[in-house]
Parts: C-alpha cells; sequence; structure tokens
C-alpha cells in the first residue's frame, strides 16, 4: 500500500505532471485572487480594529465608519480568501486522489471570475451602505446570487472531477470534500431564499441567519480544512493515515452533528432551539477529538519534522487551534456560563480562532505543499515562511488570550454580562502580527509566480494555462 | 536563494490509509455525550413547544394575571385533595357501596350551587338518589367548621367545573359561600336529607 | 464501501434532518406569528413602526449599528411571591399569622415577633415570601386570605440582563414581528438597545425604573431624548467623554448661520472642542432623525402571554388618618 500510486503498472493512468498541468490555471487563479483578498481583509480589519481603540480615526468618512469597515473585512476574508482559497485546495486534492483532471479548467476559471466579482461586488455594497443586515451573509442582494452562480461551475466541476475519476477508491480528505461541497450550495441557496427572495416572518430570519452561519462554519469551512490536513499530515510524515475506521468515525460523526449548532443562548426564540444547539455543540467534540486523535497517532515520533516544513507546521497549529475552538464551544454554549460571556469579546475570539486560526493555517498548511508542485519551482523565501508561521502563531495566541482572559475574568460581575470589556491593546497588537504573518505569505506567493515564469523562460499567454494536459492515453 | 533549490523538493507519495481498529475511546465517549444530550434536551429542552422560552417546564408562566375563577379552581384542586380525595377519590367516581361520585352528578352540576354548597357545609345522610344509583350512607361528614369561605367557594368551583370529570358547571364565589353560610346557620349540626335538599330551588 | 454514492446519500440525510428540526421547526412554531394581546388589555404588540422609524431602522442596518450593540433582553426564569396589599380589618388574625411566617421582614429571631409584626402592618405592601415557586406562593395566602386581608401573586423576571436594568423581562419572537432583518446583534461593545425607546439614555447602564416607562408618552421627555440622542451620534465624545463609539458626522451638515447669529432651533448645542467654526451650525439631516426616531421606538417592554412584566401590587387609597402607603 505504500507505492507510488502514478507509477502503477496501468501505464495510461495519468502522473502527478500531468494533473498538475490540468488545473494549474484555476488553482493557481484561485489562490492569487485569494491571497488579494487577504490583503483587503487585513487591511480592512486593521482599519476595524484600531477604530475600537481611536474612534475619531476615519470616522468622518460615511464609506469608512466601523460600522461598515468591520463586516466589509470579515467578508473579505471569509468569502474573498477563505473560500477561494478552500476552492482552490479541493480542486487540486480532487484531481490528485482521484488521479483525474480537470474536467472543464475554462468553466472553473470562469466561475473564479465571476466569484471574485461578487465578492467585490458585495464588499464594496457593503461599504456604501447596502448590508443586508444578516451576519455572516452580508453582501447585498444585487452581490449574493452572484456568488451561488460561480460556486455551480466551480463546486459543479469538482463534483464532476470526482465523478470521473480513475482511483475509485476515495480517501478521507474527499469524504471531507464530497461533504463540504454539496454542503455549501444547500446552505447558500436557503439563506438566499428565505432571507432575500422570500423573506421569512420576523426572528425566523435570525433563526435562518444562525443556521446558515453554524453550518457554514462546520459543515464547509472546517470539512475543507481536515481535507487538507487529511492530506498532508500523512503524505508529509511518510506514514499512512493511522486508522481508516477512525477517520470514517470522525467523518460520520461530524456530518450528523454539525448541522446542528449555531443557535446561541439566550435568544429570544423558543427554548428548544437553543438547547439542541447547545447538545450540537458539545457532540462536535467527538469528531473533533477523533480526528485529532488519528492524525496524531499518524504523526507520532515525526514532529520534528515540523521545524523543516512550513505545510507541517500549519497543519500542526491549526489541528491544535481546531481543538481549542470546539472546546471552548462545547464548554462555553451552556447557559450558565453563555449568560456572562455570550455578549463579550469571546465571540470575537471564537472565530477569529476558527477562521483565521484552524480554517486558515490548515489551508495554509495545503497551500504550502500544493504551490510549488503547480509551479513547478520551491517556494523562494524559507524566511518569509518562517515569518508567516511565526506570525500567525503569536499573533493568534496574542488575541486569543488577550481577549478571553479579560473576558472570563469579568464574567462574573454584572458588566460582564451585559457588554464586553474594553478592547485591550494587546489583542490589536496581536491582529498587527498576525497581519505581518499574511503579508510575509502574499510577498512569498508573488515571488513565486515570479520564479515561476521565469523559470519557464518566457511568457506563457494566458490560454496557454488552461490547456488541459496532453491525453494520458494517447501520451504514452 | 542560490538556483540550486529553484527546483522543489522531491514529492512523496500521495497519502493511504492505514490498518488501525477503530479504538474504544470515540464511542465511548460518543455515547456518553449523546446519552447525555438526551438528558439535556429532555430537561431543558422546555418540552419542544413553540411559546416556551423557559428551558425548564417546572417554571409555569406567572398567574397574577389570571381571572380569578382560575385561581380558585386551582385552590380548590389542593383543598379537594386535601380533604375529599379520600373518600371521593381523585378522580371523582367515588367507592360504589360506600362513597358516591362526583363525576357527572346531578347534585354537583346543578345550574345553581345552593345543593352543592349546603352538602358542604353541613353534610347530607339517607337514602338519596346519584346518577340513578340509590344511596343510603351517613358516611359524609360536615365541613362548616373546618373549611372556611374561601376554601368551600374553591373546591364547589373545582368540582363543578372539572372538565376531566365531564362536569361544566359555573363557579362559585366566596361572597356566595359566606351569604349561604349566614342563612343556614340555624341548621349547623344536623345533617340535610335527600328530600329537604331537594326542596331548595337551585 | 465509502462510495460517492454512499456519502451523498449520508449527507443529503442529514441535511434534511437539520433543515427539517431548525428551518422548517421554526417556520411551522413562528412562522405565522401576528401581533398578541398585551396581558389584561385589548391593545396588540406589536404595532408596526411609524414611517420615520422605518427609514430608522435601514439607517441603523446600513451603518452597521448591530456589530457593537445587541438589541435581545435575556431572561433566565421566573420565581413567584405572595404580598399582602390589604390587612383588612380582622389585624388580630392577620398579625397571629404573620407570626407564624418566619419570614417577616425585618425580623431576627430573638425579637418579639408579634411587636414587630404590628409594626409592618402599615408599611404595604407586606411581603409574604419571594422567590419561590407558583404553589408554595399561593399557599403562604392562603391563611391570609381566610382572615379577610387581600394578598397578591407577585413574580420576578430572573436573569443577569434583567437585573443590569436592560428591561423588565426577556424578548420573545413577538417583539421582531415588525423588523425586517431583525438585528439582535452578537456582541455588547455597547449597551443593548432593545429598551432604549423607554429608557432615559443617560441611565442605559442603571437599574430599571418602572415609572420612568409610564412616562413615555409625555412630550417633554421625548423631545429631551431625542436632543440627547442627535448629540450622541454626532459625537460620542460630547456626552461620554470615554465612549469608544464612532461618531457619524456624516448624518449632520454643517451650515452657515443665518444672518443674526441666533441659530436655527434644530441646531445642535456643541461648545468647546465639539463646536463648529465660528458662523458655522450643526443641523441633523433627514437621516439622523430618521436613526433616532427608530431608536425612540425600541421598545420591548410590554406584558405578553409568553413573558409577562410585573406590576407593582395595588394598594388600597390611604385614608386620611393613617400614614401614606408606600408606591
Amino acid at each position: 500500500m505504500t507505492a507510488d500510486i502514478a507509477s502503477t503498472s496501468n501505464a495510461s493512468a495519468p502522473t502527478n505532471a500531468d494533473l498538475d498541468a490540468s488545473c494549474r490555471g484555476p488553482v493557481a487563479f484561485l489562490l492569487i485572487s485569494a491571497s488579494l483578498w487577504l490583503v483587503a481583509a487585513t487591511v480592512l480589519g486593521l482599519i476595524a480594529a484600531w477604530q475600537l481603540h481611536s474612534p475619531e480615526f476615519l470616522a468622518g468618512c460615511e464609506f469608512l465608519t466601523h460600522g461598515r469597515v468591520k463586516p466589509a473585512a470579515s467578508n473579505a476574508l471569509l468569502y474573498g480568501f477563505t473560500l477561494q482559497a478552500a476552492f482552490g485546495v479541493a480542486l487540486w486534492l480532487i484531481c490528485r486522489l482521484g488521479r483525474a483532471p480537470l474536467s472543464s479548467p475554462i468553466a472553473v476559471f470562469l466561475g473564479s471570475k465571476l466569484w471574485n466579482v461578487g465578492v467585490t461586488l458585495g464588499v464594496a455594497g457593503i461599504l456604501i451602505g447596502d448590508n443586508s443586515g444578516y451576519e455572516g451573509f452580508e453582501m447585498p442582494r444585487y452581490a449574493a446570487p452572484l456568488l451561488l452562480v460561480a460556486y455551480l461551475l466551480i463546486g459543479g466541476n469538482a463534483l464532476v472531477t470526482m465523478h470521473e475519476r480513475r482511483q475509485r477508491g476515495l480517501f478521507a480528505s474527499q469524504w471531507y470534500l464530497l461533504l463540504a461541497l454539496l454542503w455549501f450550495p444547500w446552505i447558500y441557496s436557503t439563506a438566499l431564499w428565505l432571507l432575500h427572495v422570500h423573506p421569512v416572518r420576523g426572528i425566523t430570519q435570525s433563526v435562518v441567519n444562525w443556521w446558515f452561519v453554524g453550518n457554514l462554519h462546520c459543515l464547509v469551512l472546517v470539512p475543507f480544512a481536515l481535507a487538507a490536513a487529511h492530506y498532508v499530515v500523512p503524505k508529509l510524515t511518510e506514514r499512512p493515515l493511522h486508522s481508516r475506521d477512525l477517520a470514517l468515525f470522525g467523518f460520520w460523526t461530524l456530518v450528523f452533528v454539525g448541522g446542528w449548532s449555531g443557535i446561541p443562548a439566550g435568544a429570544p426564540i423558543p427554548a428548544w432551539f437553543i438547547t439542541v444547539s447547545i447538545a450540537a455543540a458539545a457532540l462536535t467534540l467527538v469528531p473533533a477529538l477523533a480526528v485529532l486523535g488519528n492524525l496524531l497517532a499518524t504523526w507520532k515520533g515525526r514532529f520534528g519534522l515540523v521545524r523543516n516544513n512550513p505545510a507541517l507546521a500549519f497543519a500542526l497549529i491549526g489541528l491544535v487551534f481546531f481543538f481549542g475552538w470546539s472546546a471552548r464551544a462545547a464548554l462555553f454554549s451552556f447557559r450558565t456560563p453563555a449568560e456572562f460571556l455570550r455578549f463579550s469579546n469571546l465571540s470575537t475570539a471564537q472565530n477569529q480562532l476558527l477562521l483565521a486560526g484552524a480554517v486558515g493555517c490548515m489551508l495554509f498548511a495545503a497551500i504550502y505543499e500544493l504551490a510549488p508542485r503547480l509551479a513547478g519551482v520551491a517556494w523562494p523565501c524559507r524566511g518569509m515562511a518562517r515569518v508567516h508561521f511565526w506570525g500567525t502563531l503569536v499573533g493568534t495566541v496574542l488575541f486569543q488570550v488577550s481577549l478571553v482572559v479579560p473576558a472570563i475574568r469579568g464574567a462574573k460581575s454584572l458588566e460582564g454580562a451585559v457588554g464586553a470589556l474594553p478592547i485591550p491593546v494587546a489583542a490589536f497588537a496581536g491582529l498587527l502580527v498576525l497581519a505581518v504573518g499574511n503579508l510575509a505569505f502574499v510577498g512569498n506567493v508573488c515571488w513565486l509566480i515570479v520564479r515561476h515564469t521565469q523559470a519557464c523562460g518566457c511568457r506563457k499567454s494566458v490560454a496557454s494555462l488552461f490547456q488541459p494536459a496532453a491525453d494520458p492515453e494517447v501520451a504514452s | 536563494m542560490n538556483e540550486q533549490s529553484v527546483n522543489p523538493s522531491p514529492e512523496m507519495p500521495e497519502p493511504v490509509f492505514g490498518a488501525a481498529r477503530l479504538p474504544m475511546w470515540p464511542v465511548l465517549l460518543l455515547a456518553a455525550l449523546f446519552f447525555g444530550g438526551q438528558l439535556y434536551l429532555e430537561t431543558y429542552g422546555g418540552g419542544f413547544m413553540g411559546d416556551n422560552y423557559a428551558e425548564s417546564l417546572k417554571s409555569p408562566a406567572p398567574t397574577g394575571d389570571l381571572p380569578p375563577e382560575v385561581l380558585l379552581y386551582l385552590q380548590g384542586q389542593e383543598v379537594y385533595a386535601k380533604y375529599c380525595s379520600a373518600c371521593h377519590q381523585p378522580n371523582g367516581m367515588g367507592t360504589p357501596g360506600q362513597f358516591p361520585p362526583l363525576a357527572g352528578s346531578e347534585w354537583v352540576t346543578g345550574p345553581g350551587h345552593a345543593r352543592t354548597v349546603r352538602i358542604i357545609l353541613d353534610a347530607v345522610g339517607g337514602p338519596m338518589t346519584v346518577k340513578g344509583v340509590p344511596w343510603n350512607s351517613e358516611a359524609m361528614l360536615a365541613w362548616r367548621d373546618q373549611l372556611k369561605d374561601d376554601e368551600i367557594a374553591a373546591v364547589t368551583t373545582f368540582i363543578r367545573g372539572n372538565k376531566d370529570w365531564g362536569n361544566n358547571a359555573p363557579p362559585v364565589k366566596t361572597e356566595q359561600v359566606k351569604a349561604l353560610r349566614d342563612e343556614t346557620s340555624g341548621h349547623a349540626g344536623r345533617k340535610y336529607s335527600a328530600e329537604e335538599l331537594l326542596k331548595i330551588p337551585e | 464501501m465509502m462510495r460517492g454514492a454512499v456519502i451523498f446519500v449520508g449527507v443529503l440525510f442529514s441535511m434534511a434532518c437539520s433543515w427539517a428540526a431548525l428551518i422548517f421547526g421554526s417556520q411551522v412554531q413562528l412562522g405565522a406569528l401576528l401581533p398578541g394581546a398585551i396581558v389584561n388589555s385589548s391593545e396588540l404588540y406589536p404595532a408596526p413602526r411609524p414611517g420615520l422609524a422605518q427609514q430608522g431602522a435601514a439607517v441603523y442596518r446600513a451603518n452597521g449599528c448591530f456589530y457593537c450593540h445587541s438589541q435581545q433582553v435575556r431572561q433566565g426564569g421566573i420565581t413567584f411571591g405572595a404580598v399582602i396589599t390589604d390587612p383588612g380589618t380582622n389585624t388580630i388574625a392577620v398579625l397571629d399569622e404573620l407570626v407564624k411566617l418566619d419570614q417577616v421582614a425585618g425580623l431576627t429571631p430573638n425579637h418579639n415577633k408579634r411587636a414587630h409584626a404590628v409594626a409592618t402592618l402599615t408599611n404595604l405592601p407586606i411581603v409574604l415570601v419571594a422567590g419561590v415557586g407558583p404553589d408554595e406562593a399561593r399557599k403562604a395566602m392562603n391563611p391570609f386570605n381566610a382572615t379577610g386581608a387581600k394578598t397578591e401573586l407577585t413574580f420576578k423576571n430572573l436573569g443577569a440582563d434583567i437585573a443590569a436594568g436592560l428591561g423588565p423581562r426577556g424578548s420573545v419572537a413577538r417583539d421582531y414581528l415588525f423588523d425586517n432583518p431583525p438585528l439582535p446583534g452578537s456582541i455588547r461593545i455597547g449597551p443593548d438597545l432593545a429598551n432604549i425607546g423607554t429608557r432615559a439614555p443617560e441611565r442605559f447602564a442603571g437599574a430599571w425604573n418602572l415609572s420612568a416607562a409610564a412616562r413615555t408618552n409625555d412630550l417633554q421627555q421625548a423631545a429631551e431624548r431625542t436632543a440627547w440622542h442627535l448629540h450622541h451620534l454626532y459625537n460620542p465624545r460630547v456626552k461620554n467623554k470615554s465612549s469608544t463609539m464612532p461618531g457619524y458626522p456624516f448624518l449632520f451638515e454643517a451650515r452657515p448661520m443665518k444672518a443674526g447669529a441666533i441659530g436655527s432651533p434644530d441646531a445642535l448645542r456643541l461648545t468647546g472642542e465639539f463646536a463648529p467654526a465660528a458662523g458655522w451650525e450643526i443641523v441633523p439631516t433627514g437621516e439622523a432623525r430618521a436613526l433616532v426616531a427608530y431608536l425612540l421606538s425600541l421598545r420591548h417592554a410590554a406584558s405578553l402571554a409568553e413573558r409577562a412584566v410585573p406590576r407593582p401590587p395595588t394598594l388600597p387609597a390611604p385614608s386620611t388618618n393613617a400614614p401614606a402607603a408606600k408606591p
């Protein structure tokens, strides 16, 4: 079971180079767009965080008031960076693991373009005041449907490629990718229909909103991240994934438990919705622990590899953050702690730990592995990768500790119940360190592209990037 | 960044599954959390009702604004349980041969309360017909001295209006009981007979 | 075994279950909600917002106010109690019952219970029991009812939000019936705004004052609150030096003052570092007025069947000779 699958006796099976060539264009476009959105989100996020310290900063400008910059930053991060990076990683993983070339690179490219148009319109719309009012789904009515159409092109293609795979057995990553690729259009179209097209009545809009965001976190972003982790860890430690049964267990428990979370304690709706979400949050510990146990057992004894391999380093901290996120969600969603912590800075910290911490790091892990393969050249600057890693780790830890410790300390007072304590400067410092790391990453990506075009020796035309690989049956 | 490091490091083979068996601890953890989750849902789920914002069914809606006859009914339920249910049974069916039923009894559900309250105040004894069945008992106790006006009004409201028993007669107010008590003060200490009661207009 | 089809079916099933319970279930239970009667009244609650306040809701949403302010009051439960509102004429029996009750306020174990009980008779309402379930409270009331005293069942809404004065009861689904979209918020960097329409704004961190709620129709109060909110929106530091809320000067316009330098009555009264340049005045635009109208329309304080608001017990009118009963 350890033979290189690409060199099995079947001579017509595509090689890694063929597969990479088939998806290079679209994946590169997705990852480059994601990086640019990361820069935008970082800048907007820093502005928003600084405005919490110095409220007069840019307050006179209508388009940069805090209430508009904050959702613009979070949407740029979620829809601009995280989901596009996830799609890029997913496409590459599907091609590589299924041993089939990407079925229609042009369609994926068009979809990515449309996605970017949609996110740009959405973020601009938020800045000019067309916020839809739904947290996590703020894009206005004219931008949100574009994302669904774009997704049908990208995700549809991914599913077709998976369907046409030559390697019929499915690896753990492919389970998680199938889950995420099916779940996203379902929840997004439901939210679109019930919030924009035919808005439901009153507080049920908030129930749909909370359901959408909870499902987006648990059953779209987390599976994309876990798919990346399940690929990177066994591959780079050169060990088989410890237990297929445990991986199955973790997958199916996530599928059946993750869809119920999201309704916060104390919400103005009948009590049973909240109780169901609390039970789901506690039960999410089971897949988190199963995945963690499986991957750590795979890794055992080879943790030293982290030192020289940024992909493994990011995978490790991503898994730790993922466990921290799910443990905190399980502990603090119960009604008693939630009474004092729900409206505190803990909710900001939870969001950051998931998006930039867990999901972000595991996606970065996959990107650090796949980008050199696609580009054909190594990462140009190890130093920048190190800055990225340490910036992410230190920044996230600083941000988390500086928000969570005062929130829990202040939780016993009424002030903790009725309001968040002022954001300490340490939290802003944490965000700054994180930003430095992200910018180092983007710089590295740009340099990688430059090196790639140099190594190829000539400037390729855009069209040539999308030519599918030469038909393997003919080539061999 | 020298030229030798331009090429990416050699690639490892794609990951594959290992053969370790499923350990027991995740299964046990899932079972424990699932069981706990069910208990939690049952206790704190508010009965899955659409108008229950309190997670525990044990804290009912505030009754401070209930109409007085409903409050009286609820009080009467307690009085009945304490004093009457030993003989007339919690289901109001009595015991054949010993204690007549209250459920569906014409002595309880008459249009007026005059006979019912008199029975409670000074008791009834001797031959009487209840729901077509002949009875002859001296077991009924007089409650004139044991129960106060509001308690008698409450228990009368309860037995008259208990829909579980099939009774749906109008409630009785405390003032009405007080008036009747004063009116019948001469009858204290003597039991009524069925003919005597039947002569009183409802 | 783990073929694509198996995963597809499993995922579809799980999707369907979570959708059915949370989305469809919420529609079944809350989707057809209509305004309901206020307790002990025939008025329906909620009523749709007046037009200016509707426009203000759009301004609130566009400027992302809900990223710092929540609009939901949480409640933890209810406890019941009983009070005597009128000791009636049979005071000896009432005193006997009070002495039997161990919980007359102010009694210590060694004190002459009777003497104390006499003193409490004029201190209405007399608390018989508090913080218990409804049955226990009613049981405490029964012996006093028999003496001819008038008792009343009271209840108290529990929870940190209510104790902090954010509202007299927790928010329920009906409160958001005419909000499109509802903006319950998820963090309280600024105070909760669910009842800002009934609270004097400078007291948003203080104790809930029930009698102030009764004055919401007072035009003078409304004018003062409107002025406070307009100044606060222009620059929160005008009203609260340590505020971290951003200002919204773009909701206001600077106008040159008319000749005579009296200034228009609409202008904000700004002094010191906040004052505009000489000869200029700051006037709210329609958006600012709409936003303030929206804020003043925010109240989740009506007593509903699903969550009621405690009323002070009804005490008898004081007689000419007796000392006045406490309101």
